[in-house]
């Protein structure tokens, strides 16, 4: 039963690293330039097949990684120019429908050049394979990998924030925009290396669930809504708030639906518990954020704006 | 009327009201004076119930005022004007005051009444208007007027209230010299029946119209008394010359 | 002036939905009264959508959780009814007048608790709440198993019955569904110029202020997001008898989407531009594919929202009035 419970966790984890990796750029966005961006989901999925596409080429899942990125910063370098730049000055309701048509767009876009099936792609060879952990539990390689991955570019982001020039002007300009502004940065300039880099993470997020799940259209959709839910637990623009938020996010999610239906048919007749349950358990993190929001309505770490 | 005692709000280090006790009494205009950053303003906004103080105790008519939340202050006679002006600029002059005029009289949510059809709301809220010197102006859009005439909407809006404690948070400040005078003299015809603070830097304004001014000094009452003795004290001399550019402003609006 | 302009214009397009039928019947194309009914029941959603994103400012993007309420309701009721057991005690019924009736109150029910809890956020916090609360329905609604789960529920006895009216009679069920749009839409022109319509406009320029005269701002708020609950619950209901099939897509997130598009497109803050904005949206998705079709582009008319999206993006970019504003604003 530990067992059960320790591989869970990782599992939480793990969707909490993915969950990290879109959440990131989305906060960092809106923190920075207030801009809601519903199609960031979109890049997860490029990202996604991308590496399908590039895989079928070369053969490669690290060649095809590492072509697949500078690709979704073309896409996203494309749609910042020509569509989110113009959305700065505007208020939410333009962003979210005018990012609600580009989801329509890309959507359909991808449907027209790789149709509707479903593609699959198969977890490299050095990566496939279990390894023991603790001694306790085997866990698939890959996921741990992951895992890492996610880690990694938290500890990037972390020292990138703290430590840099580009950094220091990050968190200026999301306390103070006007600030920033006058000491002559460039910020246009910097808007567009945000998105990008932004939209990078979630790329690549997408490309690392490539042998996940399966690379269709709309895969990035749900798991954005997902991440509202973690950067709006977290406290929108808030990194630390959106690290903390996607691995909540992604234990409890992960841990309700492995646990609650066991839990309920302790105490209810299993007819009802099994329709209750399944509910139930895909319902726990939009409960969890509702709590959130009615004890800290701007979420764990809100940022502060002056 | 109003007693305020031992009032302290502060935001991380910066004490914006440090262990403030004054008292307003009925009938009576009690300017509030200081320098920028003096934390009049944030005086003001907690007495409206828009932030919450740390600790201390504010009573009105005898009763906790902290108990009561921001939105039915002004039913109980307590309203405020804002420094920066606040009104709905998609609405005409006249709507603007209709809106203040329904809300006193519990109707704001009122599906029934149609809003332009309620005649003597509206001739009421002209009534107001002529009173405040904007007569003419009744059907433009308010975000139509100039600075200094939304200035006069403000007031206007609070005089709808009816109030008994009036809060102005600098009213002239933007107006011209003519709608200044206007606004002035208003104030003094209103004196009999509202009691009233009042922020302002113009000194004349001030010192023509208070009964007692307190003066505010980073966020300490350092002075309060009548007109001629602020004037000779000494250290309100010393925190109006001393080096207050020097220091660093924590203006909240 | 304005105002006749207005009603003239209102009284032209009533009498064009009253008369439509007969139009159909004479050209022999009844079954576009369906489409029409359609239409209109989505007309009420967006109408009642633009109560709180047009009127009050409040941008909600979980509005289709209320359709899916209404809808279940009835369907869930319908339900039982076929089968002859309860539901929680209670029996099933294909009564409209019970069905109904209990769609909207229970819309309102919900409404009033994702109120109060979403109300208590502001800005982008409050799109994204209302935006997992649509979520929740929905995947409550796919966990539903007994009543189809992710595939939904068939009525298998037809519409709801009502006495001296024949739901199932498509030119009957258009009527009453138009009668429904009628009343709604008069109830929103009058609230909307309430003193109450006056408060909510209010909310929209300058929400921080109303506190300092005395307006509890929250209650006024809540007040508009369970009305527009009901509207929503009423066009659920609807929109349940006239598909006869009820699955959880109704509360999709992209639905709650959709009806924002058409807000916007129509023209927003206004009650004739979402429902001349429902009409091109739900004309283009039946028509833009054939238009695209006949023009030779056969690959975007499969995929004609590969050009929908882009002359969204224009829209929401260059022409905010929307349809509203194309024909209104320009006689002055």
């Amino acid at each position: 039963m530990a067992q059960l419970y320790f591989e869970q966790l990782l599992n939480g984890i793990q969707l909490g690293m993915f969950l990290f990796l879109v959440s990131a750029g989305l906060t960092l966005i809106f923190g920075f330039m207030n801009v809601i961006n519903l199609a960031h989901g979109s890049l997860f999925m490029i990202g996604a097949y991308a590496i399908a596409l590039f895989h079928g080429v070369t053969n490669s899942f690290l060649l095809a990684l590492i072509l697949s990125l500078p690709l979704v910063a073309l896409c996203a370098w494309i749609i910042e120019v020509v569509i989110i730049s113009r959305l700065y000055t505007r208020d939410h309701l333009d962003q979210v429908l005018a990012t609600f048509a580009l989801i329509l767009f890309i959507n359909e876009g991808t449907t027209i050049l790789f149709g509707r099936t479903p593609m699959f792609l198969d977890v490299p060879p050095l990566l496939s394979g279990t390894i023991s952990l603790f001694g306790v539990v085997s866990y698939p390689l890959y996921r741990v990998a992951i895992i890492g991955a996610g880690l990694a570019v938290a500890i990037f982001l972390w020292i990138i924030i703290a430590k840099t020039r580009l950094g220091m002007q990050i968190r200026a300009g999301t306390t103070n925009r006007e600030t920033v502004e006058q000491l002559g940065v460039n910020i246009s300039k910097l808007n567009t290396i945000i998105f990008v880099v932004g939209a990078m993470f979630a790329g690549f997020a997408g490309a690392l669930a490539g042998p996940l799940t399966s690379v269709e259209v709309g895969m990035g959709e749900n798991l954005l809504i997902l991440c509202f839910v973690c950067i709006v637990i977290g406290g929108i623009g808030s990194i630390r708030g959106a690290l903390l938020g996607a691995i909540i996010v992604g234990v409890v999610d992960t841990m309700g639906r492995a646990f609650v239906p066991d839990l309920l048919v302790k105490f209810l007749d299993p007819t009802y518990a099994s329709g209750i349950s399944a509910g139930l358990s895909s319902m726990s993190i939009y409960l969890l954020m509702v709590v959130v929001l009615v004890v800290k309505p701007t979420g764990l770490f809100p940022i502060i704006r002056s | 009327m109003l007693k305020i005692q031992n009032l302290c709000k502060s935001f991380g280090a910066i004490k914006a009201t440090d262990n403030v006790s004054l008292s307003i009494d009925q009938g009576t205009i009690h300017a509030l004076i200081g320098p920028n950053g003096a934390g009049k303003t944030t005086l003001i906004s907690q007495l409206s119930g828009y932030m919450q103080p740390n600790s201390g105790t504010i009573t009105f008519n005898g009763f906790d005022l902290l108990t009561l939340p921001a939105h039915k202050r002004p039913h109980a006679g307590l309203v405020r004007s804002f420094q920066i002006t606040s009104v709905f600029p998609e609405l005409t002059v006249l709507d603007n005051i209709c809106l203040v005029l329904q809300s006193m009289c519990g109707q704001a949510q009122s599906i029934f009444r149609m809003a332009k059809a309620d005649l003597s709301e509206r001739n009421e809220a002209q009534e107001i208007l002529n009173r405040v010197g904007l007569g003419d102006k009744a059907n433009s859009l308010t975000g139509n007027l100039s600075h200094g005439q939304k200035r006069q909407v403000e007031i206007a809006m609070a005089l709808a209230t009816k109030p008994k404690l009036l809060l102005l948070d600098e009213p002239m400040a933007g107006m011209g010299a003519e709608e200044s005078r206007q606004i002035m003299t208003l104030l003094n015809t209103l004196r009999t029946s509202v009691t009233m603070l009042l922020v302002e830097h113009d000194m004349d304004v001030v010192f023509k119209l208070a009964d007692k001014i307190s003066v505010l000094v980073y966020g300490r009452v350092v002075a309060s008394d009548t007109p001629e003795n602020i004037r000779k004290n000494q250290d309100v001399q010393e925190a109006y010359l001393g080096g207050n550019e020097l220091n660093p402003k924590v203006k909240r609006c | 002036m304005k105002y006749t302009h207005h009603t003239r214009f209102l009284i032209g397009c009533l009498l064009a939905l009253i008369l439509l039928p007969w139009l159909f019947h004479a050209t022999d194309s009844s079954y576009l009264v369906s489409t029409f009914t359609r239409l209109i029941i989505f007309a009420i959603a967006a109408v009642s959508l633009d109560l709180l994103i047009g009127y009050t400012g409040l941008v909600s993007f979980g509005h289709a959780a209320f359709l899916g309420v209404g809808a279940y309701t009835v369907g869930i009721l319908s339900f039982h009814a076929y089968e002859e057991t309860t539901f929680l005690g209670l029996p099933g019924t294909l009564s409209g007048l019970t069905a109904i009736p209990l769609a909207v109150l229970l819309s309102a029910l919900v409404a009033l608790i994702i109120g109060a809890l979403s109300l208590r956020t502001k800005g982008v916090y409050f799109i994204m709440i209302t935006l997992s609360f649509g979520q929740m329905l929905f995947f409550l609604f796919v966990s539903l198993e007994q009543y189809g789960g992710d595939d939904g529920m068939m009525m298998f006895d037809g519409r709801n019955t009502l006495p001296g009216l024949d739901l199932n009679d498509r030119v009957e069920f258009y009527y009453f569904c138009l009668t429904w749009f009628t009343l709604f839409f008069l109830f929103c022109t009058r609230l909307v110029r309430s003193k109450f319509g006056r408060t909510l406009a209010a909310i929209r320029q300058n929400e921080d202020r109303l506190s300092s005269i005395g307006i509890n701002e929250y209650w006024a708020k809540l007040q508009i997001f369970v009305i527009a609950g009901i509207g929503a619950g009423l066009a659920g209901a609807l929109s349940a008898n006239h598909t006869e099939f009820i699955s959880p897509d109704i509360t999709h997130w992209t639905r709650s989407g959709d009806l924002m598009i058409v807000v916007i497109l129509g023209g927003m803050g206004t009650l004739i531009g979402p429902v001349l904005g429902t009409f091109l949206f739900l004309l283009l998705e039946e028509f833009l594919p054939l238009i695209l079709h006949s023009f030779g582009f056969d690959l975007l008319s499969e995929h004609w929202r590969f050009v929908f999206g882009p002359i969204l993006i224009l829209v929401v970019l260059y022409a905010k009035s929307g349809l509203y504003g194309m024909i209104f604003r320009k006689g002055g």
